[in-house]
């Protein structure tokens, strides 16, 4: 399937000129401001009087933009989507200012298209035979009218589905304007041959783990360009290689870019690779920093940014924040879900959390108290030289009422702590951070572990060894050793996003395309073992949202998995 | 070779023949589409579930059914981008048409993307369509949302996949159910609903 769908594409950026030229010559005069209304419409669905724009759909349902806005339907890119047994056709300028026939098949400036609007030219899927609507180029006049009233260039009428806008002159204009500049030129990192994509490794992360993920991505690279190394031949003879399917095939080609230094310098660094080759996208990647300074490099630059090894992830903070999608919000995920659970408590919770400045612990210890802001909580900010001893757990507990301690750290800072007694009077409940352990639950001193939760965001232990049967076959296949099974299903998994993304996208290289078309790729959710249950979605960008609270107990010098909890902060 | 060759053959026939299968299936769909949608009469086992609505609170499913003879469901997610918005739409207005005849009229909006429809969500969901009181939007465990969805034979196992159905609760018929297949308009949902009381 993956092989099928990377074909489609090849006219590169010689067609995009071309393309280009095809646009009404209006476009190439359209003010910035004009643009920037439409793109209000858009996306929030708001006029050039701060209004919400109305609509009606269904014949006689009537209600604002902002419940129906385009880009909801359209999506970002403005290629549309399939959803069900729906299609949103796109409604791009090229697509919109040229016959669908052209749009889907002529793009190439092919001759003939009896295959293709025989068999219906669906741009995602020609065997799904969902048809796509056959129509003439709109004009600015056909386009307003099909907006307002829902009748289309060749006088038939929209599906009930698509809402009638009622939009001023001021505002049709606005929004016409802003769909002749969506996804009109292919995006950078494509050339006729080639496809880049990026991935980072900070210079902190040790050898074995960059090892882990950098040799997925490369076996997985390999194969890819392995599996579709023919298509270029193909496309030099048979009929229908040469007019539709290998257009999409690229050469896949993987750049590590290695970041130095504090993270402060890393924008620099990533514009200067950047300027060497640009990518298409950025893949996987990891650091055990935050990773703030790639998240607002890839906003800045509009790179997509599929799913990174990362536990302390930049959280978008701004409405518009498009490219980066991660496996979930990471240490900050589990301390909302301990935030949740506490929340839950009948009795007033009097909260201990104990990090280290700077870290990804004191960032979790943050998203508590922002969460829990009228509980009782206290912190501990150990110092470079402070060292967790019984004795200065205890001084700190007994120091105020304390019933929870929530251990921000990871597993190695425990090691004082084994004659810590949960017999001793009014011993806290303990909570700890599974990614900061590492899952490593024996890391818990024994005395505590009857007192312990730990949040865990991945599949339960027991349920990680038949779900990771699929990763570690693939592994064993290709002789790679299991070095980190994490690192390793996570790339995985980030690999196979990218292979379905590709495919969706064919022979259309836009960015937003390709995040758009990732979103609604919610069968591939099975294909990840460590996390269980993986959820895609229009504008969704964590893909993990929910959160393990388990109680554990000491059984037999054994730490086990007493009751477990699903939570969805 | 002769074998190959009929191989070949074999599986060209049937690929067209699925191709058409394709096809016309898919013909029917529009078609069904363009009449707007089917109805039928159907008999469901609502399983004893407690989900969670916009506010957060528990809510025993089988006992808010039968809290009224009078009910309207459907299943959303708030971040779809095709149908559930027009659906969503069309029960407002469908509540809307329907005036005082909706006085009891309990209306419940299951979401099938549980994971990411917190009850958070929902209630911003529920504002947006300026829901009314009478108004459940239930999130719940994923098993209990699956549960439910093929109680009501409308679970697919890709939330993208979903189906627009409506469902009316057959007034002093337990476990009967108004099945409406396809994109209704609140018009007709408005008259399938009083038809339903005229009985």
């Amino acid at each position: 399937m993956i092989l099928v769908g990377l074909a489609l594409l090849n006219t590169l950026v010689s067609a995009t000129t071309e393309r280009q030229s095809l646009l009404p010559l209006s476009s190439v005069s359209l003010n910035e401001e004009q643009i920037a209304l439409g793109k209000q419409i858009y996306r929030q669905g708001f006029s050039s009087a701060n209004h919400p724009v109305t609509a009606i759909v269904q014949g006689d349902v009537t209600f604002d933009g902002s419940q129906f806005t385009c880009i909801n339907c359209h999506r970002r890119s403005g290629m549309g989507a399939i959803e069900g047994n729906r299609i949103v056709p796109p409604v791009t300028g090229l697509a919109l200012y040229n016959s669908s026939d052209w749009f889907w098949t002529d793009i190439e400036n092919l001759a003939t298209r009896d295959t293709l609007t025989a068999s219906p030219a669906n741009p995602f899927s020609l065997s799904s035979g969902l048809a796509y609507r056959k129509r003439p180029a709109y004009t600015d006049n056909t386009l307003a009218q099909a907006i307002r009233e829902g009748i289309d260039s060749n006088g038939q009428p929209f599906s009930p589905l698509m809402p009638r806008y009622n939009l001023a002159e001021q505002d049709m204009s606005a929004l016409i304007a802003y769909l002749k500049t969506l996804s009109t030129q292919f995006s950078p990192g494509v050339t006729e041959k080639n496809i880049y994509f990026a991935t980072v490794v900070t210079e902190e992360v040790n050898l074995d783990q960059r090892q882990a993920m950098l040799t997925v991505l490369e076996t997985y690279f390999k194969e890819k360009n392995a599996q579709t190394r023919d298509e270029t031949r193909r496309l030099q003879t048979g009929a229908f290689y040469h007019r539709y399917k290998n257009k999409a095939y690229r050469q896949w080609v993987l750049l590590p870019w290695l970041l130095t230094g504090p993270p402060t310098t890393w924008p620099e660094q990533l514009a200067r690779y950047y300027q060497q080759q640009p990518v298409f996208a950025m893949v996987s990647g990891i650091s055990t920093h935050y990773w703030q300074p790639i998240y607002t490099f890839c906003e800045q630059r509009q790179i997509p940014c599929l799913l990174p090894n990362t536990d302390w992830p930049k959280l978008p903070d701004k409405p518009d924040d498009f490219y980066t999608l991660y496996f979930s919000k990471g240490v900050s995920l589990e301390a909302l879900a301990i935030a949740k659970q506490l929340a839950r408590h009948s009795t007033p919770t009097m909260i201990l959390q104990i990090f280290r400045p700077d870290t990804v612990g004191a960032a979790a210890a943050q998203m508590v108290h922002r969460t829990l802001s009228t509980a009782a909580i206290r912190d501990w900010s150990l110092t470079a030289t402070t060292k967790l001893t019984v004795n200065s757990l205890s001084h700190q507990v007994q120091t105020s009422p304390t019933n929870i301690v929530i251990f921000w750290l990871s597993g190695d800072e425990l090691v004082e702590l084994t004659d810590w007694s949960t017999r001793r009077e009014n011993s806290p409940q303990f909570y700890f951070s599974a990614t900061l352990l590492n899952s490593q639950f024996t890391l818990i001193p024994q005395s505590m572990r009857d007192k312990s939760f730990v949040a865990h965001l991945y599949s339960l232990p027991t349920d990680l060894k038949p779900r990771s049967q699929r990763i570690q076959a693939w592994l064993q296949n290709r002789n790679i050793s299991l070095i980190n099974l994490k690192i390793q299903d996570q790339t995985y998994f980030a690999s196979l996003i990218l292979g379905e993304g590709i495919m969706h996208i064919k022979r259309y290289f836009y960015r937003d395309y390709l995040l758009d078309s990732i979103d609604h790729a919610e069968g591939m959710a099975i294909f990840s073992a460590y996390y269980p249950r993986l959820s895609f979605g229009p504008g969704q960008r964590y893909l993990a949202k929910g959160c393990y609270i388990l109680e554990l107990k000491n059984q037999n010098d054994e730490v086990i998995v007493n009751n477990s909890t699903w939570i969805v902060p | 070779m002769p074998q190959l060759v009929l191989l070949l053959i074999l599986f060209l026939v049937v690929k067209i023949g699925y191709a058409q299968e394709d096809h016309s299936a898919h013909h029917a769909m529009m078609h069904q589409q363009s009449e707007h949608y089917t109805r039928s009469v159907e008999t469901y086992t609502i399983p004893e579930i407690t989900l969670i609505n916009q506010e957060d609170k528990e809510i025993a499913l089988l006992s808010l059914l039968k809290s009224s003879e009078r009910v309207a469901l459907n299943f959303i997610f708030t971040t779809c981008t095709t149908i559930c918005p027009v659906m969503t739409a069309t029960f407002a207005k469908m509540r809307q048409q329907l005036g005082t005849e909706a006085d009891k009229l309990l209306m419940v909006s299951i979401s099938i993307d549980p994971e990411q429809d917190t009850p958070a969500a929902l209630q911003a969901y529920a504002k947006r369509y300026q829901a009314n009181p009478q108004w459940q939007f239930l999130t719940g465990e994923l098993e209990q949302i699956i549960a439910i969805q093929k109680a009501f034979n409308t679970y697919t196992g890709n939330k993208m996949n979903h189906r627009p159905l409506t469902f009316f609760k057959q007034p002093n018929q337990a476990n009967q159910w108004i099945r409406i297949d396809g994109l209704a308009s609140s018009a007709d949902l408005a008259k399938e609903y009083r038809s339903l009381l005229a009985k």
